[in-house]
């Protein structure tokens, strides 16, 4: 018998767990917005770029662990947490190529 | 009280997560990738060995030795270390950030190749010392912000197989005058090694793809 209780408890897990997604997610759009104001048009693809490949990659680590916690606690938008993990996924695997084999990425050599 | 409202808890649990993975980075970082990044393709040989400018500073809290084998003579090597620098060749790492948003050369320019002593690679870091086709010693200037007093030298060594090591150290004396220099430093120790392996390794394509 589910007691009336846990449910309440359980509620409150996944509001505390969807407000630490929205707090990472704003953490880390917001490391690649800001540059925005600090520099020019023309350089600004290329700091994007070196941010995902450095401190965009570790705020994007963190959104990642975020996202695995979600699939056990919230299963309700577990479809939505799998998405963003793959996501993440590829971004480490092309942040990990990028740096073994820096001097042939011309676009940013 | 305050921690039951689910907003306040989870930003709770956020910032303490944060300060354990910090923590977590930390150690990780004195206690393995510090060393490693700082050594980063040398041998044990080269990191002990003395280098052009090791005088001019003692104990630097920044020792960072770090070598690449290529398949070339020393004199293949050379022209492409004579014509670094801004608004020159480049620096061969991150061309848009370090040449005034060009991109570093990928050949030869005969009118950089007569570096002499005295001449500025960037605005304020100068040729004290060379060597044609064995060593160079760069010196940061006064202006050259939380850099000064910095040095940068480079050796080239031949190989049993006629191939070259190359071989870059930078030595710096953090300074913490101000909450900037602290701030700089803390960026500047663990990042700094992506702008000097793409170098290496930016010279070594450029040297074996001509």
């Amino acid at each position: 018998m589910v007691n009336k209780n846990d449910i309440v408890i359980n509620e409150n897990k996944i509001k505390t767990f969807r407000w630490l997604f929205y707090i990472s997610l704003f953490q880390l759009l917001a490391c690649f917005i800001f540059p925005i104001i600090l520099f020019p048009i023309q350089i600004l693809l290329y700091i994007e770029i070196l941010i995902a490949l450095t401190v965009g990659l570790l705020f994007g680590l963190y959104f990642l662990g975020v996202n695995i916690y979600g699939i056990f606690i919230d299963k309700r938008r577990r479809p939505i947490y799998i998405v963003i993990i793959t996501f993440i996924s590829v971004w480490t695997i092309w942040t990990i190529i990028t740096w073994l084999y820096i001097e042939h990425m011309y676009y940013l050599t | 009280m305050l921690k039951q409202h689910p907003f306040l808890r989870a930003l709770f649990i956020f910032f303490r997560s944060w300060i354990i993975a910090i923590i977590a980075l930390i150690i990780l970082y004195f206690a393995w990738l510090r060393e490693w990044q700082m050594t980063w393709g040398a041998t044990t040989e080269e990191v002990s060995r003395y280098m052009a400018g090791d005088e001019l500073l003692e104990d630097p809290a920044l020792n960072a030795t770090r070598a690449v084998g290529i398949k070339a003579l020393p004199e293949q090597v050379w022209p492409w270390l004579v014509q670094m620098g801004y608004k020159r060749a480049g620096l061969y790492s991150f061309g848009k950030l370090d040449n005034g948003g060009m991109p570093s050369a990928e050949r030869i320019i005969p009118e950089y190749q007569n570096l002499k002593v005295g001449d500025l690679i960037l605005p304020s870091l100068k040729v004290v010392e060379m060597e044609p086709n064995k060593s160079m010693l760069w010196v940061f200037q006064k202006g050259a912000g939380p850099w000064q007093s910095a040095t940068w030298s480079w050796d080239l060594y031949k190989t049993n197989s006629g191939h070259t090591r190359l071989v870059s150290r930078l030595r710096q004396q953090y300074t913490f005058n101000s909450l900037q220099e602290i701030i700089t430093w803390v960026i500047i120790d663990p990042m700094e090694i992506f702008m000097m392996r793409t170098t290496l390794l930016g010279i070594k394509r450029r040297v074996e793809s001509n």
